[in-house]
């Protein structure tokens, strides 16, 4: 029950056992040594109250103390390395399980989370759990076993004695079950609270140039305070409950102290048990004292960790979309024959279908063009051939397949693409644009740079193709990043090529020559152009004209230009625009 | 090209001095010093409490359970012999024998005792004393053989005393009991008023951290937005994101210690060695006699772990910051299908930051246990010579159970300040990643004395005068641009990709400061005023277009009043109408991160509505309609037009035929203006001009 939320990690657990062990057993002769001490204490007390004539039995009780202390030294070195080890080896285990399980859930499921969201589970969230697997769990061993032993030490002095000391300690478990579950609740505040704090400083950054050019500096830092302020208060609300838990438990731990001395003081008064005995036994409630207050300390890393495994599972427990194992897929669609069968999809949150009843046949080697008024689907209908978005049963084939039927990785390795938003990753421009294909040579990274007029350009930077670019490509023009996107896409020869208005940002002379080039790499596979420029689509074979999720017009350039309709709009338009130059 | 030297790896070789960035920091707890007093003094107090209690077990065992008296064999020639005086010792009613009670015992340590030790006249046998009445001798009669009186006590062997039975005994030491009772009550009041000490005292401290953590989280977030452009081309989001959150949050805990524990540690520490110094400095001497062995390793423990923990704090952020990458650009990733590829990079981050935390747990897996080494030292050396004194009664053994008490209360703090100096070392691991970025000078200055933006007059709005600037020294990125906008003009900038186009605006809105030349807004040079006046009265629409989580009507006011009839007359200009009527719930539709869930045309036309929306005197468009559609686009373009006219405003456009009706066309080529005017005289002198848009005109014909 109390370890239901760590099942996630019980493999980690597993995987670590034999340090597990190793740790608990050491931790165990800590324990047993630690415990041997006030036992040569009693002894010494009780001999110098009879009353000696020489110092050797002195020293030897001395001599022992210090041959105890040394083995627990290594023996204390021993747990610490190996279960504080395991702790980070869990903590490692679960973030990489946690970032690679990010990587692969479907975009729809990512939409609802922020990026700052994920980011403090990866982190504060983390640690917790960590806090809990590792001195959590020393704190639960030490306690239970220092517990116990203490405890039938305890009873063999004076059982009378023990009940009535540990009297408290029933109080002491009353009041921390009562008070657990509002730790976890409160924690769980908190972190959630740091979650938004986390997310309001990377939005921020990420969208600095706004903040920058609206000069919205100041009230982003109003509104940062308040959510910073929101932090504040969620710890205070729950130190209000840990700073009643610590001291209580403190209080009557310390209570059982004051009961030895009447209780206990009286049962020597009356010889019931010697001095010795007297001082032993506070010795065993000095060393009870602890495992009681890492009693309320325990509960505080359990309902902490809980309450943070509980956030990470909520993201596991999202399923993904890719498949566990890491082979290669099996059977990649290779003609890129493509087959849209009455397709027909809503993003949830819209009130209309983005796209409605698309129905398309495109044989190997086609080259499409796509076009319509902004918002009218065109993207939503590359990302559903990806599968980005998950597609109804029957209404996309690829060489006759239902694209569900094919794994993502065997779906995907059919795609090249050129994404609308030219993101690019903060390495160097080579890992950039074989960014689909790692393990590339160079040459064909430099052709394809050549390829899409961003050769020249490459050779200027300091380091070349070897230059790291800025996160998301923060330092390269717009132009540039979607050149490196086009050479990105044409370098994985996938039999479907898609750009989706991809060459929005570039300059006429160079767009004009890359389409000279896609018009080349299009004769060999199956290609998607979409675009706003007749330009670039005119050569396509199929052109097809989206308007509100709906195909308004099909057909082949000439045939389209010879009806009224927004195609032949777009054409006038642009055509009265170049009469006009 | 902006600098590009991005990496996710920091230097690790920058070292603060500790004391720098204590005084830095200090600043922080200025404002709330009277409350750190107070969480400092509820600490004193609270181990106040807490040092009292062991000294109850002390008094109850020399007062009451192991009160004894040493029988003396003297004659009273000896008296002078050994030079006793006749108080020291209580006569006994029997012949030679004499008591010496526990006070005279402690008083008559050294040569006195020794002597009469040697000579065998002090009995190894302890004795019970209590004040004699006439119940007690019946008892003692009774049971007891042999026991001893003198005028006022009673004395009895302490062997004998387990032979009496129950109720007997009880009678004998009443007063015992009564003492006992006394000092139960006492140790309760003592536990009571600890447990409130300490209570307030935790909720002080957590109150005082959190606000402090409030104002260095507020203090950097506030110093990364006014960084200037260039630092964040250099840091990826990941990293300062764990620094203004993780790095942050990583200092609680030393505030917690450090107003709690690390205080009252400290005093817990003084007080026990002030208390054991006053018992008895001799023991106390031979106690503590192991400590300079503690310090020494501290300190060189202090240096393996400062470098390991900086390692661990740098590991965190590059982890964040592939993290923060990953997610923000997953479709590209999911799209080349790159899951398993970044995967393993990113285990090969998450394992170099294992490492670095695996080296400080290593680090201090050998120095703890360190700490116990010394103790149970301490304690063998308390029972072997504080044992050898007890027996020849320098120190009672109330006394020495009072030194093994204390030295576990002793070394716990000690144990726990090594486990806060982990902390601190952690955390000041953290404040040195602080510092460094509040330290960081990159920033655009606003003036000393700054002027204010006049209202426009008969000059040009905007003027470029011999504009130089590079990104990096040595390469040159504009060269001598000059050019100027009057009010009411609409001037273009053309050029290929990669012209320098965009630095432009990055100069207007002065993200960048210039190496040369002047750029001057209504006459006034931008250096001259304030960048936020400077920026208020410029409405840009970026290329990148960026939405914040939020409502579409969030997203267009950024935070400013407008009704809403403004807000859908922008969204109308832009025929982004559409938009707002395609959400159920108009304006008020949420808006995801990054406006995911909008198509790059449809963010484009919000960002445009923004601009609009703000209705500034200068428009500023870096090829705002680029994924817009040409239909689309054009009526953007004819409904902007009457504001356009009463607006200035530069554009950047790569279709020419966006920006045929410019007053002004400028083209950029390389860095310089190669040519400028309007588009029909452009088109006469058939330069660069001319021929992109000859390049444009083959592609649709």
């Amino acid at each position: 029950m109390f370890l239901k939320p760590f099942g996630t990690i019980k493999g980690a657990v597993l995987q670590n056992r034999w340090y597990i062990l190793a740790g608990m057993v050491s931790l165990l002769v800590v324990d047993v040594m630690q415990l041997l001490i006030p036992l040569v204490i009693k002894a010494a007390i009780d001999t110098l109250t009879r009353g000696i004539e020489s110092s050797a039995p002195l020293l030897r009780l001395a001599a022992g103390i210090v041959i105890i202390a040394a083995l627990i030294v290594v023996f204390r070195f021993i747990w610490r390395y190996c279960i504080i080890g395991t702790s980070r080896r869990i903590e490692m285990d679960l973030r990489g399980r946690l970032f690679s399980h990010c990587v692969r859930l479907p975009l729809k499921t990512l939409l609802h989370t922020t990026t700052g969201d994920l980011m403090a589970r990866m982190t504060n969230d983390l640690e917790a759990v960590r806090m809990c697997a590792g001195i959590g769990l020393v704190a639960l061993v030490d306690t239970v076993f220092l517990g116990i032993a203490s405890i039938s030490f305890m009873m063999y002095i004076s059982p009378s004695l023990t009940l009535a000391c540990l009297t408290p300690m029933v109080v002491i478990v009353f009041a921390t079950w009562l008070l657990s579950s509002q730790v976890h609740k409160r924690f769980a505040r908190v972190q959630a609270a740091f979650s938004v704090l986390t997310e309001k400083v990377r939005e921020t950054l990420a969208g600095i140039t706004v903040i920058k050019a609206y000069v919205l500096e100041n009230s982003n830092l109003d509104s940062f305070s308040s959510i910073s302020r929101d932090y504040v208060d969620k710890n205070l609300g729950l130190i209000k409950i840990l700073g009643l838990f610590f001291p209580l438990i403190m209080f009557f731990a310390n209570l059982s102290i004051g009961i030895l001395l009447l209780y206990g003081g009286r049962l020597t008064l009356f010889s019931h048990i010697t001095p010795g005995d007297f001082v032993a036994f506070a010795s065993y409630l000095w060393i009870l004292t602890w495992p009681m207050m890492a009693l309320g300390w325990i509960v505080n890393l359990y309902q902490r960790g809980a309450a943070s495994m509980i956030r990470i599972n909520g993201v596991l427990d999202n399923e993904h979309e890719m498949p566990q194992q890491t082979e290669a897929p099996r059977s990649v669609p290779a003609d890129g024959a493509i087959e849209i069968n009455n397709l027909t999809f809503s993003y949830e949150y819209g009130t209309t279908p983005a796209l409605q009843n698309i129905s398309l046949s495109i044989p190997p080697g086609t080259t499409v063009g796509i076009t319509g008024k902004t918002g009218s689907g065109k993207s939503t209908l590359c990302n559903l051939l990806l599968r980005l978005f998950s597609v109804p049963d029957k209404s996309i084939y690829i060489d006759g397949r239902d694209v569900n039927a094919l794994t993502i990785p065997e779906l995907r390795a059919a795609f090249s693409y050129v994404p609308q938003d030219s993101f690019l990753f903060s390495d160097t421009i080579s890992e950039n644009i074989a960014f689909g294909v790692p393990d590339a040579p160079a040459a064909d990274i430099q052709h394809l740079a050549e390829t899409v007029q961003i050769s020249n350009e490459i050779q200027e930077f300091n380091e070349g193709f070897d230059t790291v670019i800025g996160e998301r490509g923060i330092t390269l023009s717009g132009g540039q990043k979607q050149r490196l996107c086009i050479a990105r896409a044409l370098l994985k020869q996938a039999p479907v090529l898609i750009l989706d208005d991809c060459l929005s940002s570039l300059d006429a002379s160079t767009t004009e020559s890359i389409i000279l080039q896609l018009k080349q790499a299009a004769r060999q596979r199956t290609t998607l152009i979409v675009s706003h420029r007749v330009a670039a689509i005119q050569h396509a074979d199929i052109i097809l004209v989206l308007s509100d999720g709906i195909v308004e017009q099909q057909g082949t350039h000439e045939e389209l230009i010879d009806r009224e309709g927004l195609y032949y709009e777009l054409y006038l338009k642009q055509k009265l625009e170049q009469e006009a130059v | 090209m902006p600098p590009t030297d991005i990496h996710f790896e920091e230097s690790h070789t920058t070292e603060i001095p500790i004391v720098r960035l204590i005084w830095y920091f200090s600043r922080f707890f200025k404002p709330y010093w009277p409350a750190i007093a107070c969480t400092l003094l509820l600490a004193l107090s609270a181990v106040g409490a807490e040092l009292l209690l062991p000294h109850f077990l002390k008094l109850a065992m020399d007062r009451h359970l192991t009160v004894a008296a040493r029988r003396v064999d003297i004659t009273p020639a000896d008296f002078s012999t050994y030079s006793l005086k006749a108080t020291d010792l209580v006569s006994a009613a029997e012949g030679t024998a004499f008591f010496m009670l526990p006070d005279k015992l402690n008083a008559l340590q050294g040569p006195v005792m020794q002597a009469l030790g040697k000579a065998g006249r002090i009995s190894g046998e302890s004795y019970y004393f209590t004040t004699k009445t006439p119940g007690k001798m019946l008892t003692a009669r009774e049971h007891i053989k042999p026991f001893y009186t003198s005028g006022e006590y009673l004395f009895i062997p302490y062997d004998a005393l387990k032979d009496i039975p129950y109720p007997a005994l009880a009678a004998l030491r009443a007063d015992d009991f009564r003492g006992i009772i006394e000092l139960a009550q006492l140790f309760l009041y003592v536990l009571l008023g600890g447990f409130i000490l300490t209570f307030t005292q935790m909720y002080l401290v957590e109150y005082t951290s959190q606000k402090i953590m409030h104002d260095i989280r507020m203090n950097v977030f506030g110093h990364l937005q006014q960084r200037s452009m260039s630092f964040f081309t250099k840091n990826p989001v990941g990293r300062l994101v764990t620094r203004a959150t993780n790095d942050v949050q990583n200092l609680h805990e030393m505030f917690s210690a450090l107003f709690a524990n690390i205080a009252k540690d400290i005093c817990m520490i003084v007080g026990i060695i002030v208390v054991l110094f006053i018992v008895s400095w001799k023991l106390a001497l031979v106690s503590f006699s192991l400590l300079p062995l503690l310090v020494l390793g501290t300190f060189f423990f202090n240096r393996l772990s400062r470098s390991a923990f900086r390692e661990v704090r740098i590991k965190v952020a590059a982890l964040n910051a592939r993290a923060q990458e990953n997610l923000s650009g997953i479709s590209v990733v999911k799209a080349f299908g790159r899951e398993l590829h970044n995967i393993r990079q990113f285990n090969k981050l998450n394992h170099e930051n294992y490492r670095a935390n695996m080296k400080q747990t290593l680090v201090f897996a050998v120095f703890n246990p360190l700490v116990d080494l010394c103790r149970f030292s301490a304690i063998a050396l308390i029972i072997w010579y504080g044992g050898m004194q007890t027996m020849r009664d320098a120190v009672s053994l109330g006394t020495l159970v009072l030194f093994l008490y204390y030295m576990r209360m002793f070394f716990r703090p000690i144990q726990d300040l090594a486990e806060k100096y982990n902390i601190l070392q952690s955390a000041m691991a953290s404040l040195e990643r602080l510092y460094l970025l509040l330290h960081d000078t990159g920033t655009i200055n606003d003036p000393p004395e700054p002027r204010s933006l006049p209202a426009p007059g008969p000059g040009p709005v905007i003027e470029f005068e011999n504009v130089s600037f590079s990104y990096q020294e040595g390469e040159p990125v504009l060269q001598d641009v000059s050019f100027t906008v009057e009010k009411g003009e609409t001037v273009a900038i053309v050029g290929l990709t990669g012209a320098g186009k965009s630095t432009i605006i990055n100069l207007l809105e002065r993200f960048y400061d210039i190496q040369s030349g002047s750029i001057r807004i209504n006459g006034v040079d931008v250096h001259l005023m304030q960048k936020n006046e400077l920026r208020k009265n410029m409405s840009l629409v970026l290329q990148d277009v960026f939405l914040f989580a939020g409502t579409l009507r969030s997203n267009l006011t950024l935070g400013k009043e407008y009704d809403d009839e403004a807000v859908l007359r922008a969204l109308q200009i832009t025929h982004a109408d559409r938009l707002e009527r395609r959400f159920e719930n108009g304006l008020a539709a949420k808006i995801t991160e990054g406006g995911k869930t909008l198509s790059a045309g449809e963010r484009q036309l919000v960002s445009f509505a923004r601009a609009v929306l703000c209705d500034t005197e200068i428009l500023v468009l870096d090829e705002a309609t680029s994924s817009i559609d040409p239909v689309t686009e054009s009526l953007i373009q004819d409904a902007l037009k009457h504001m356009l006219s009463r607006r200035t405003s530069l554009v950047i456009a790569h279709r020419l035929s966006t920006i045929r009706n410019a007053d002004k066309i400028i083209v950029l080529h390389k860095g310089a203006i190669h040519e400028q005017g309007t588009h029909d005289q452009l088109m006469q002198q058939q330069g660069l001009y001319y021929r992109l848009s000859q390049l444009q005109e083959n592609g649709v014909s």
